[in-house]
């Protein structure tokens, strides 16, 4: 293996300087400190001898908390962070959310999931080959030239303005990049919107029923989100909630995709496949998941009886990549499984 | 197609020379067209220092060359995940059961509806299993002893075996028919056996055939031949005519190993390159060749089986290898040159 | 059973003067166990860990975030590995003329030829797009694909 060996003489050097270290602690003091080996600070606990077996045998520590006739003391360490955040100057602060005893504390990762296993084995390496491009050496970087306008004319009240958008719309896309081993595009995220118009009139069923299903699918908790404007031909109220974001990443991102592939839309009745003209131009790709496409995945078909029919929900699934153009994310997203039909645009 | 058009013509500088070269094309094909004709060493030497600068010949008459070839490494992409180490085992039922302890309380009846026989099924395991989770172990965060989550050495719950047991377990113990009267034992839905899948160590991998492509499944094999002089190597040939690496890399691919695979050419860049030079110059077609060069394009296969019959290279075995396994048959300069281009897992 | 640590707090998703009055509005009661599932009234309290235990959780996760990050390096090494092969490849091939050598007819054509991007963003084979299982199929490799 090349690794190994790769790494060798970083190790080798680390331990030169550690051994130049220890030297210099070397006083006449410590001596016998300092003639320890070098060697036993590389090792760790992974390495420790097994405990005997039958000292492993006898440690039972419900049968000790049992055994205990009065309570353990309490501890003198009574202080209890605050519940919530309030602020930067709040003289206590909430635990960080990687503690365990912090209220939004998520237990980490389960499994590995099978398709990130597969990108990092397989699919990142072929990108990679497929989107190479050479670069002389010795070329010097294209500069990024400016990219907003300025105002050009005798007004006074041009000085000191900030630029002009782009030509033909305000939005600076970002720049397109090489693809070099640094930054083959990867899943970033998925995330999943359904909303339901009948929630906005007052029935707040649709809703909860739209959260339970998205909730299911995705395993994660459900955003709500309320309606920001009134519009009269999809029911919508401003100021009602009427839909429901569900945003998926790492492990919950790639379970949802394989189960996608895998389970539900081989079994879509007359699917051709994500539409090609689908994407922001910035490497996000959007599909639409009708109701009873929904009502495919497994989490919902183990007990259908138990959502009212009527209500399931579709849904609109976007999966952000770190692509930056749609072609890039779409070579990805096939790769994956994910095939596309019609005109590829961009 | 205007992306590569362009790039095309930022690598090429604008007036189609390329960038960083120190003397122009039409300069070029005159010195070489001299390095062609001319009799005398003196034109030769005029000629600016070139990494293979065939000044030494001995026989100035006769024109040197390199015999370009290209070469395929075919792999099969692993086909399953790797093995969890024992520390990941551990730490993903450790997380499991913290996740147990901080998750809402399971609702019975949103899943099992009252008196059907499934809920009678789930009251009947959960009294043994303690939890509806079933990988975790016998394991309640709600009981008196529900601080005590971590499991002590040795325990299997972390093992994936045990987790696939008890799941297809769970769908085979017998369920408890209310609505027959008695209580009478009766197997679960479908089969009295669930099927178990294959196990992670094919039978190729026992018996080491190394030919199979059932062998070790959870690593990159790689495609090696051995020629007719007894060398192992990835598959290759000379170029031919003016075909491109990419259509070489096909026809080397039919050539070698028969129709019978499905295979894939990844991109139409090469991913490695192997020089290797002749002790003796060697004449062919009225130039005499210094070495080789070869070109390797990255391939997959995703069906089929290599037949080495009336192959048209002269290839005599192959064997499907790990990346580890390479060195062991490869002479160490050919490894040295070809080892970065393959993946290590 | 009693739960001490567990909060309680009533839950009934009909207002109160609808349960007042008798026959009103007919609900499906399986949102009223959908509502229960999400508002589940029974919420677990957070963590809190022993001081010998708090000390083993850090540890581990210590040794976890460790051993991710030595993953990824050595993922990110490969592929460098891997990009710095071709682009030693593709600069040979850029600087070579039919006849392997430096100068002479025909110099980078076979390098103009590989940079082409023609049918690469069309996509992979589907059957390329397999991805890795936990256990092995049972049929194991298919060795009798053939072309027909």
């Amino acid at each position: 293996m090349a690794l190994p060996s790769l790494r060798h003489p970083a190790q080798r050097s680390l331990r030169k300087q550690c051994h130049q270290c220890i030297s210099q602690m070397n006083s006449p003091r410590y001596a016998s400190t300092a003639a320890a080996p070098i060697d036993e600070l590389e090792q760790s606990s992974f390495q420790a001898p097994e405990l005997p077996s039958d000292e492993a045998n006898q440690f039972d520590p419900v049968g000790k908390a049992k055994g205990r006739r009065k309570q353990l003391p309490p501890s003198r360490y009574q202080f209890r962070p605050p519940k919530y955040y309030r602020g930067p100057l709040a003289p206590y602060q909430p635990p960080p959310s990687s503690d365990p005893s912090s209220r939004e504390f998520v237990p980490g990762p389960f499994s590995l999931p099978r398709m990130g296993e597969t990108y990092k084995s397989t699919i990142a390496q072929d990108m990679m080959t497929l989107s190479y491009s050479h670069v002389i050496p010795g070329t010097p970087q294209p500069a990024a030239g400016q990219r907003l306008r300025t105002w050009d004319g005798d007004s006074p009240y041009f000085a000191n303005r900030p630029l002009r958008a782009p030509k033909g719309g305000h939005v600076l896309r970002p720049l397109h990049k090489r693809i070099t081993f640094r930054n083959v595009p990867r899943l970033e995220k998925i995330t999943v919107h359904s909303m339901s118009t009948e929630a906005g009139s007052g029935d707040s069923a649709y809703l909860h029923v739209t959260g339970m299903v998205i909730q299911a699918i995705t395993n994660v908790r459900v955003k709500t989100h309320e309606a920001r404007t009134t519009v009269q031909q999809w029911g919508l109220k401003k100021g009602k909630y009427s839909s429901v974001t569900a945003e998926m990443k790492g492990e919950d991102m790639y379970h949802f995709l394989s189960k996608c592939v895998d389970l539900v839309m081989p079994r879509i009745k007359d699917w051709k496949g994500v539409k090609g003209s689908s994407g922001d131009e910035t490497g996000n790709i959007s599909f639409g998941l009708d109701p009873d496409v929904v009502a495919l995945f497994p989490e919902i078909e183990v007990n259908y009886d138990m959502y009212p029919p009527k209500m399931i929900p579709g849904c609109h699934v976007t999966v952000h990549t770190t692509a930056n153009s749609d072609k890039e994310a779409r070579l990805l997203l096939t790769a994956f499984g994910l095939p596309f039909y019609g005109k590829l645009i961009n | 197609m205007s992306a590569p058009k362009n790039s095309l013509k930022f690598l090429l500088g604008g007036n189609g020379r390329p960038i960083n070269s120190s003397i122009c094309r039409s300069c070029r094909k005159s010195i070489s067209s001299r390095r062609q004709y001319a009799s005398t060493a003196a034109a030769v030497a005029e000629a600016p220092e070139s990494i293979h600068s065939p000044v030494t010949s001995s026989s100035p008459s006769t024109q040197l060359a390199y015999a370009l070839r290209a070469g395929v490494v075919l792999s099969r992409p692993p086909q399953i995940t790797r093995t969890l180490t024992p520390f990941e085992k551990s730490f993903f039922l450790y997380q499991k059961r913290l996740n147990e302890r901080l998750s809402l309380p399971f609702t019975r009846y949103f899943y099992y509806r009252k008196g059907t026989p499934s809920e009678i099924d789930y009251k009947a395991k959960i009294k043994s299993r303690l939890t509806p989770a079933r990988d975790i172990g016998r394991y309640n965060p709600y009981l008196d002893d529900g601080w005590n989550d971590e499991v002590l050495v040795g325990a299997q719950e972390s093992e994936p075996e045990d987790v696939m047991e008890k799941l297809l377990g769970d769908v085979e113990v017998p369920v408890v028919n209310k609505f027959q009267g008695e209580q009478e034992q009766e197997k679960g839905r479908g089969d009295a056996v669930a099927a178990r899948p294959a196990a992670r160590e094919t039978e190729a991998d026992r018996t080491g055939d190394l030919r199979s492509l059932d062998r070790a499944l959870e690593r990159t094999l790689y495609l090696v031949v051995r020629d007719g002089k007894g060398r192992w190597g990835f598959p290759s040939d000379v170029l031919v005519g003016k075909e491109s690496l990419h259509l070489a890399a096909e026809r080397i691919l039919v050539q070698t190993g028969g129709i019978n695979m499905n295979t894939w050419v990844v991109g139409n860049a090469p991913v490695g390159y192997h020089e290797h030079k002749y002790p003796k110059y060697v004449a062919k077609g009225g130039v005499s060749q210094i070495g080789e060069k070869t070109f390797f394009m990255k391939a997959r296969i995703m069906a089929g089986q290599a037949n080495l019959e009336g192959n048209k290279l002269g290839v005599e075995d192959f064997q499907w290898l790990a990346k580890e396994e390479i060195p062991k048959v490869v002479d160490s300069f050919y490894w040295s040159q070809t080892r970065n281009m393959l993946s290590a897992r | 059973m009693h739960f001490p640590w567990i909060q309680r707090c009533s839950f009934t998703s009909t207002p109160t003067l609808l349960k007042r009055q008798k026959g009103g509005p007919k609900r499906d009661t399986r949102i009223l166990l959908i509502r229960y599932f999400l508002h589940a009234p029974r919420t677990p309290r957070p963590l809190r860990l022993s001081r010998m235990r708090a000390l083993r959780h850090w540890t581990i996760h210590r040794a976890y975030q460790l051993h991710k990050e030595t993953l990824r390096k050595e993922q990110e090494l490969e592929l460098e590995r891997m990009y710095y092969e071709m682009r030693k490849a593709c600069e040979q091939l850029r600087t070579i003329g039919r006849d392997g050598l430096e100068g002479v007819e025909e110099e980078g054509k076979l390098f103009r030829v590989a940079m082409e991007k023609k049918g690469v963003w069309g996509g992979v084979p589907i059957e390329y797009a397999r991805a890795q299982t936990e256990w092995p199929s049972r049929e194991g490799w298919n060795s009798g694909w053939t072309w027909d």
